[in-house]
């Protein structure tokens, strides 16, 4: 899919490198320049936000928060040096790592029971399963087997594979985005894989069994 | 599996090696049947992953993120209004400042000159300038001017109006009391009593 003004956006730009065009935004302050950065990219920052997050609602405000950050930066932090798409993706991952630090701290068990529904804390939380299943719709809705199964892995092991294949980024680099040793990043890559392959033969034999 | 295969897998299957840790581990992997399998199952999963799909953000979040490009748009405008008028602002206060010291430092300099030589006056005819006018005026008229040890005249300096034109009369009437030498030869005494032996100052 292309932005709705993709149409507007003359061919040269489609021919033009990232770096140029970051350049044109900025010193010219070019939106059809922005704009055609955001075509070609949009989709796999919001399939790595919506892999970590794995709800739609969020995965589109962080969307939302990320470029926002991403084009007030531009005037302003952002230095032109290395590539623009490993920035913005460092913006994504923060913002994304942020809300999901946020989430774990959320929980307060405080005044833990209800004198009128007389019921305790842990009886007031909402089912998991029935969001579980609810998310997993929504992901089967949305996306393929294979990012389902990204998805399920755990959290540092789906950023490696994410910010790997989708963006090609050097070890280094993810292991700098990380905050973690190269080899530390490497290894949750290894891990990664072996859990992938259990989920595809998992998947592969309730297929066999159902035929 | 020891801990430095397991790094080594990922390296070899990402292209992470130098090319002689590479050499090495194809050597491993010929010797170690387990190895292969294992690098050549991480391979097949890693293939796969080549193909992910991605996700198209919602139509109305890109357009959010436009509106917002939008909206920089013009508040960088407005901003780089301020920005101009601050600058001028800036340059004009700058321009006045420089100025007003230049001004200033005229008016400063020829006061603290007056004061100098004001109280050069009043240090070198013995008495403070705090004193009143008519107090040092009536000083003035007494002024006598004197010679030092090497025959410099001194008189009052640094005096405007009535108290010049009095110590101009009383350096008038100094000349007065200096009589010209008619016969440079009759003082020899004079003369041979002169000894050269330093500055008296």
């Amino acid at each position: 899919m292309r932005l709705i003004n993709s149409d507007h956006i003359p061919r040269s730009y489609e021919q033009m490198a990232d770096k140029d065009l970051v350049h044109l935004f900025r010193r010219k302050d070019d939106q059809l320049a922005f704009r055609e950065l955001m075509n070609r990219h949009q989709a796999k920052i919001y399939s790595y936000i919506f892999s970590m997050i794995q709800n739609r609602e969020t995965a589109n405000d962080i969307f939302q928060e990320t470029f926002t950050k991403v084009i007030t930066k531009m005037d302003d932090t952002y230095n032109e040096q290395g590539k623009w798409i490993a920035w913005v993706m460092r913006i994504a991952h923060n913002a994304t790592i942020d809300h999901i630090r946020k989430q774990k701290r959320f929980v307060d068990v405080k005044g833990s029971y209800d004198k009128e529904s007389k019921t305790d804390f842990y009886e007031r939380l909402p089912d998991e399963d029935s969001i579980g299943q609810q998310e997993k719709l929504e992901l089967d809705e949305s996306t393929s087997s294979l990012l389902k199964h990204i998805s399920n892995l755990p959290e540092e092991q789906r950023t490696v594979v994410m910010l790997r294949h989708y963006y090609e980024m050097p070890f280094k680099e993810i292991a700098e985005l990380t905050d973690v040793s190269i080899n530390t990043a490497l290894g949750r890559m290894r891990y990664a894989l072996i859990n992938l392959r259990k989920m595809f033969d998992e998947e592969h034999e309730k297929e066999s069994n159902s035929v | 599996m020891n801990d430095k295969n397991i790094i080594r897998s990922a390296a070899y299957l990402y292209d992470e090696m130098d090319p002689s840790e590479k050499l090495e581990f194809e050597r491993d992997l010929k010797d170690d049947e387990n190895l292969l399998i294992e690098v050549e199952t991480l391979r097949k999963v890693s293939n796969k992953l080549h193909n992910m799909d991605t996700i198209q953000p919602p139509d109305e979040v890109v357009d959010a993120v436009l509106r917002s490009l939008e909206v920089r748009k013009s508040a960088a405008g407005s901003r780089r209004s301020k920005r101009v008028i601050y600058y001028s602002a800036a340059a004009i206060l700058l321009l006045g400042l420089t100025y007003g010291f230049i001004f200033t430092g005229d008016v400063d300099s020829e006061l603290s000159n007056d004061s100098e030589s004001a109280s050069i006056g009043s240090f070198q005819n013995g008495f403070p300038a705090s004193m009143g006018n008519a107090t040092r005026a009536s000083e003035i008229d007494k002024l006598m001017p004197w010679a030092d040890h090497n025959d410099v005249l001194h008189f009052q300096e640094g005096l405007y109006g009535s108290e010049a034109s009095s110590v101009d009369s009383i350096f008038r009437q100094s000349f007065q009391k200096l009589t010209p030498i008619t016969n440079p030869s009759q003082s020899p005494t004079a003369r041979q009593n002169l000894h050269l032996t330093g500055s008296n100052r």
